[in-house]
């Protein structure tokens, strides 16, 4: 089957009065819907823990509840949004939602990948949300600490077939603002 | 050293003494924090850097093209918000000379290196035990007073629940020397005829985020309500009639005078419940 996603990158900025102001990834939200009679949803998220960010307590608390706020975003957009809605009106809602240092910082385009079986929709979202991750951080000179593990961070509460997959970096290593 | 704060006052206050902005801007290399596109019903706008202040940002709006005069009312709402100490960030008429978007156009000055929107806030509030959310919550009741108060005034219609018209700034790592900022005006004084054929009268509390009317400061709101009342008919004429035509035409300028002259008194009743010395 047919797995159609995009992604949104969820980025922190430190001091949003400079002009010359550099944002840090933080997280990788991918919604994606499959093409089988059902039209399973499903989403990944991938972020990374702030409290090893090295920034100020109420920035690492609000940090720290972005998977939350991301999973409730989801879950509600799920539920208010029509049958036939697209992983885009999915990201541009939460974009909308999320301004000011801790915002949207892109939001991908459409893209396919072929999945064998519906458990496995959430997985390749996970793993297409690391590399892009990845991707961002490394494109600052960052990186994600090399010593750590992937855990999930909050568990699913409400159904979707299948659950959305979240996991979170917790490093056991030097600080992201170390390497950034 | 000034701090950013000290930088914010002095800015509100030369701010308050011009209508339009000197100098030019231009877009900031930066767009960290903005919408990436305007949804429905967003006016958009980018951040830009003025020639005005080196160094910093301020947000310009609206992008889009249409006949609300969007700007204006950010304008005159930010110069009465700051006669009353409501805490709306200091706004500029600026002009805008690209083509197929909004000409008169406003910039709104960014206050803080850090700020989070009210949706985060709020839920942070509600389902958290950390000792900051007291903390949060006890410097939200004044500026919440006060902004309820102006809110009902100017009949502002879009700070209820919305996710990130309101929002918590402060500088450096000393979250309990911020403060709630109170963005966006464009959806008040009568917006889109409102106010016409005396629809000012119709004066209710303003639509406003719960969790904030739950702790407001009675004291303040008291105070605010009879600064409001006190506000003279010549500094609302001076603030509204400053305004070039361009950015506001002459007849709507009378209906916004007279429907903030009249609005003085009909605060109080509006707000009653949430006065303990209301008639």
């Amino acid at each position: 089957m047919k797995l159609s996603y995009q992604l949104a990158t969820i980025s922190y900025c430190p001091d949003l009065t400079d002009p010359n102001a550099v944002s840090i990834p933080i997280a990788v939200l991918a919604v994606g819907k499959a093409s089988n009679d059902a039209g399973l949803w499903s989403a990944g998220i991938v972020g990374v823990d702030a409290k090893r960010m090295g920034i100020d307590p109420l920035s690492s608390a609000m940090l720290a509840d972005v998977p939350h706020m991301i999973r409730r975003h989801v879950d509600g957009a799920m539920q208010r949004l029509r049958a036939d809605a697209t992983p885009d009106a999915v990201l541009r809602e939460f974009h909308e939602s999320l301004k000011t240092s801790v915002h949207v910082s892109a939001i991908g385009a459409v893209h396919e990948v072929d999945v064998a079986e519906p458990r496995r929709l959430a997985q390749v979202l996970i793993e297409i949300s690391l590399s892009t991750l990845e991707a961002a951080l490394k494109k600052l000179g960052a990186a994600l600490p090399r010593h750590g593990q992937w855990t999930p961070r909050v568990p699913p509460e409400r159904l979707m077939t299948p659950a959305p997959e979240q996991l979170y970096w917790q490093p056991t290593g030097p600080e992201l603002g170390a390497v950034a | 050293m000034t701090t950013i704060a000290e930088r914010n006052r002095e800015i509100s206050e030369a701010w308050r003494r011009r209508v339009e902005l000197p100098g030019r801007w231009r877009r900031s290399s930066s767009q960290a924090g903005g919408l990436l596109v305007a949804g429905k019903g967003e006016a958009g706008g980018y951040f830009v850097e003025l020639d005005a202040v080196a160094g910093r940002r301020a947000y310009l709006k609206p992008h889009k093209r249409h006949g609300w005069r969007r700007a204006a009312r950010e304008k005159i709402a930010s110069d009465l918000a700051g006669d009353l100490g409501v805490t709306v960030p200091p706004v500029l008429l600026a002009v805008n000379e690209a083509p197929d978007v909004e000409r008169w156009v406003c910039v709104s000055l960014l206050l803080y290196p850090h700020q989070f929107s009210w949706s985060q806030i709020r839920n942070f509030l509600g389902e958290n035990e950390s000792p900051i959310v007291s903390e949060l919550a006890s410097l939200m009741s004044a500026p919440a007073a006060r902004a309820f108060a102006f809110d009902t005034w100017l009949d502002q219609t879009d700070h209820h629940d919305h996710p990130s018209n309101i929002v918590f700034g402060y500088e450096g790592s000393d979250y309990r020397t911020g403060e709630f900022i109170f963005l966006d005006y464009a959806f008040s004084l009568g917006v889109s005829g409102g106010w016409a054929n005396e629809g000012y009268r119709a004066c209710q509390a303003a639509p406003f985020p719960a969790r904030m009317c739950s702790t407001l400061s009675e004291p303040v709101l008291e105070e605010t309500v009879q600064r409001i009342e006190a506000t003279s008919e010549g500094q609302i004429e001076d603030v509204v009639n400053r305004i070039p035509w361009q950015w506001l035409p002459d007849a709507e300028k009378q209906v916004i005078v007279t429907g903030l002259l009249e609005r003085r008194q009909l605060v109080r009743p509006a707000l009653g419940r949430y006065l303990r010395s209301a008639p």
